[in-house]
């Protein structure tokens, strides 16, 4: 093997109720292509959708496990594939872009990514390597709307009918950014709570 | 008796979060209601779309993480 291809770093973390692992061939089930083949599941993603089990191993294969990290998200106690959660960083603006795909409908609406996602931006700012936390989110995407002003992220803008959704209709999108600092003023928020 | 529009908007968050009106404070937000989840919020402004018979505006609905951002909204359906 040529030396520029190292084995690809395999990641895997736990919050309360999930695991979360670098998706490998094993973990890309029919589970997985179900969800790209529902409109419902698909509505607010950029990705193709329709994808076979070779597809979608063939691009999460492409993740370099470095600074691209494509993550199952699965249910501790069942065992249940929840969603695919991703990032992508720039090192040199010291930036990373998060994307998170619940395909596994019972689980809408249970917080999975508040949670997940509160994980990896505690990780990712504690790293020291990263100083902005950016998401862009369909303008009709109320959910997701919903999770990153609850998690403290501020509306950066809107790009006014920057795609045009599966349907052939133009959508919006908006921006999200959170900055370290920020971050750092809500744990000391946090702590200041918990000695009251 | 004409319903003020945070009464309005009261009565709306009461339905998708399935509580008494009465539950709910003029004051509250996305962090006060344990019930105003990311599935609850997108029911409450497609709800809000239907009986309006409108489409909420991408800036408009980065707005409406309040009961009074709610009620301010359905104020402007009146007058428009």
């Amino acid at each position: 093997m040529p030396e520029d291809r190292q084995q690809k770093p395999l990641m895997r973390q736990e919050t309360e109720n999930y695991i979360i692992r670098t998706i490998t061939d094993d973990l890309v089930t029919d589970t997985m292509v179900a969800w790209y083949a529902s409109e419902e599941i698909m509505r607010y993603m950029n990705d193709p959708m329709n994808l076979s089990a070779g597809q979608l191993k063939n691009i999460y294969g492409k993740y370099d496990g470095r600074n691209n990290h494509a993550l199952l998200i699965i249910d501790k106690k069942t065992g249940d594939h929840v969603g695919i959660y991703r990032i992508n960083i720039t090192p040199y603006h010291q930036q990373a872009n998060s994307s998170i795909l619940i395909g596994n409908k019972d689980y809408w609406g249970k917080n999975v990514v508040l949670e997940v996602r509160q994980h990896f931006i505690n990780q990712l700012f504690k790293s020291g390597k990263i100083n902005k936390i950016v998401g862009t989110v369909r303008g009709r995407n109320f959910p997701a709307h919903f999770n990153y002003t609850k998690q403290g992220f501020k509306k950066e803008g809107v790009r006014r009918q920057q795609y045009r959704n599966r349907n052939g209709a133009f959508e919006d999108v908006v921006e999200f950014g959170l900055l370290k600092e920020d971050w750092r003023k809500t744990q000391q928020t946090d702590k200041e709570g918990s000695r009251s | 008796m004409t319903r003020t529009p945070v009464d309005q908007a009261k009565a709306i968050a009461a339905e998708v979060f399935e509580v008494s009106a009465a539950e709910i404070k003029d004051d509250d937000t996305i962090e006060t209601l344990s019930n105003w989840d990311s599935l609850n919020h997108m029911r409450m402004l497609m709800l809000l779309e239907d009986r309006f018979k409108t489409t909420i505006d991408t800036e408009v609905a980065m707005e409406m993480f309040s009961i009074l951002a709610i009620a301010n909204w359905i104020e402007t359906q009146k007058s428009s």
